[in-house]
């Protein structure tokens, strides 16, 4: 990959694809890379191209040692296209096979009923479709008991058989902190402490948090993922109760009380074309209720994707497109800058590298996400998906929990979801960019081609070349992301 | 012409012992990323 630098056109920055080789070099020696480029890079693998500015510098074949060099870190072999690809197959193998075998993360749903109807989400439906009324329950504490007991069994499948770290539980809904839930939730907690150490996070609507107050911070639900769409006026129209009354206040008031416990505070904000402009609004709100100076407050914009077909494009932005318009208006409106965008963690973790010449295999993904290794998301009747996006559906579970706690898998439809990974589509088996974007999200790539054994580019290319770019000249700015916050957006 | 190059990351990058760095690579060293759901 050909990386210009924004301020130096006499240099490209070179990145290989799989040997973790980022290297700056003369714009000459990137021009003989390209000449001898057997397939030039064209528009071919979904939706990215690898133009770049610096590429037109004459080519000049290097001193043999420089060859010698670049061979070493990947740029050149004496391969053939096979044996290329038989090498690559094997590398993301073993990543995979590594990630794989990381503890489980679960994901736990004590209801697919949520106090919100907001127009874009996934789950909408559920709630407004009579059809789907059967799925309105709530997790018993037989079934509590019933997974508390699977998870030995599940952990086996990875390679643990004896107690190791702390077991990781995110809540997932609908919403799974309803004031209503309080007892299960209480009950869902013990039962997995008495069973073992284990950490709790949550993905919150954060309107019935009140009901919570004591068991937000440390030592119990640690980090919470949060939504708000905008200001409290417009907020108010996309994140709406089932009455129609908005649900700002009410979580703006119970950020104030979490960040008082001690829990940490991940805003998300969903954003389109049509909420994009009051971002500096909230940002400028946010400041004002003193959450940016809370060391356990931060908040990320994440682009709304139309996935049940109800969302038109033109309203939509792609992660480039986002990150783009948000970069712009930063010039007027600086306050954005307390903002995450789309890449800024891959933009913090290039930064690191660069500064401490580290090694960058690490970075490098075979899957995109847990759905294609170890997470386990589990309903409220025990069923078990790879995917939450794909819950609610008992055709596409991927396994359950009998009565007496013994998971159950299908065995070739959990297959089916542990198995996409970068080599096992051709498109980007075929991509240079594959091993740090990991393919892209299995449900939207299902979206576009029918199967999760497809591409979902979202601009990758782009973004990683303007986001190596923009590091390489940042590369001694400090990082300030909980590695917590993180890891919980990386779920 | 200007013959040289600046490597950014590791000195190791060594694209024939890649298997046996992989093989040693920390599992725990996973990278991030976020996940789409607009719930």
């Amino acid at each position: 990959m050909y990386v210009d630098l924004p301020d130096d056109r006499a240099h490209v920055l070179l990145v290989h694809g799989y040997s973790g080789a980022f290297d700056k070099v003369p714009a000459s020696v990137a021009s003989y890379l390209r000449s001898l480029d057997e397939r030039p890079p064209k528009p071919l693998y979904g939706d990215w191209t690898d133009t770049g500015n610096n590429g037109d510098a004459e080519a000049t074949r290097p001193s043999d040692e420089l060859l010698a060099l670049l061979t070493k870190r990947g740029y050149l072999t004496s391969l053939t296209r096979a044996e290329e690809r038989a090498r690559f197959d094997r590398l993301v193998q073993m990543r995979h096979e590594k990630w794989s075998a990381l503890p489980p993360a679960y994901t736990l749903m004590p209801t697919y009923d949520c106090n919100l109807r907001c127009g874009y989400c996934f789950q909408d439906h559920m709630r407004t479709d009579a059809r789907y009324e059967h799925l309105l329950r709530f997790m018993t504490p037989q079934v509590v008991d019933r997974i508390v007991a699977a998870m030995p069994a599940i952990e086996e499948r990875h390679g643990l058989t004896q107690p190791g770290a702390p077991r990781n539980v995110m809540f997932f809904g609908g919403e799974p902190l309803l004031a209503r839930s309080r007892p299960l939730i209480d009950y869902l907690m013990a039962a997995i402490r008495r069973a073992g150490p284990a950490t709790f996070t949550a993905v919150s609507n954060g309107t019935q948090l009140d009901a919570y107050e004591d068991v937000l911070g440390p030592e119990g639900i640690t980090v919470l993922q949060i939504t708000i769409d905008g200001t409290p006026e417009l907020h108010d129209t996309r994140r709406v109760h089932a009455d129609g009354t908005g649900s700002f206040a009410a979580i703006a008031r119970n950020i104030d009380l979490a960040l008082g416990r001690g829990a940490k505070i991940d805003v998300r904000m969903n954003v389109d074309r049509s909420n994009v402009d009051v971002l500096p609004r909230l940002a400028s709100l946010f400041e004002e209720r003193g959450w940016f100076r809370d060391a356990g407050f931060s908040a990320y914009v994440a682009p709304v994707h139309g996935t049940k077909g109800n969302l038109e494009r033109k309203t939509t932005f792609n992660s480039h497109e986002l990150g783009v318009t948000i970069n712009a208006m930063k010039r007027e409106h600086p306050q954005l800058g307390k903002f995450d965008l789309p890449d800024d963690d891959l933009a913090r973790n290039l930064r690191s590298l660069f500064r401490e010449h580290g090694d960058a295999l690490p970075q490098m993904k075979a899957a995109y996400c847990g759905a294609h290794t170890s997470m386990y998301v589990i309903d409220p009747f025990g069923d078990i998906y790879a995917c939450w996006e794909r819950t609610g559906d008992k055709n596409l579970r991927v396994g359950w929990i009998e009565a007496d706690g013994t998971p159950q898998f299908v065995a070739d439809r959990l297959a089916t979801w542990r198995k996409r990974n970068v080599s096992s589509n051709e498109t980007c088996g075929q991509c240079r960019y594959s091993m740090y974007c990991g393919g892209g999200c299995a449900v939207l790539a299902e979206d576009v081609h029918g199967t999760i054994f497809g591409n979902y580019c979202d601009a990758f290319g782009r973004r990683f070349r303007e986001t190596v770019g923009r590091a390489y000249g940042e590369r001694h700015l400090a990082n300030t992301v909980d590695e917590r916050v993180a890891s919980l957006r990386a779920l | 012409m200007e013959d040289k190059i600046e490597k950014l990351t590791t000195e190791e990058v060594d694209v024939e012992a890649l298997e046996a760095r992989l093989e040693l690579l920390d599992p725990g060293m996973t990278p991030g990323y976020y996940c789409y759901g607009d719930g």
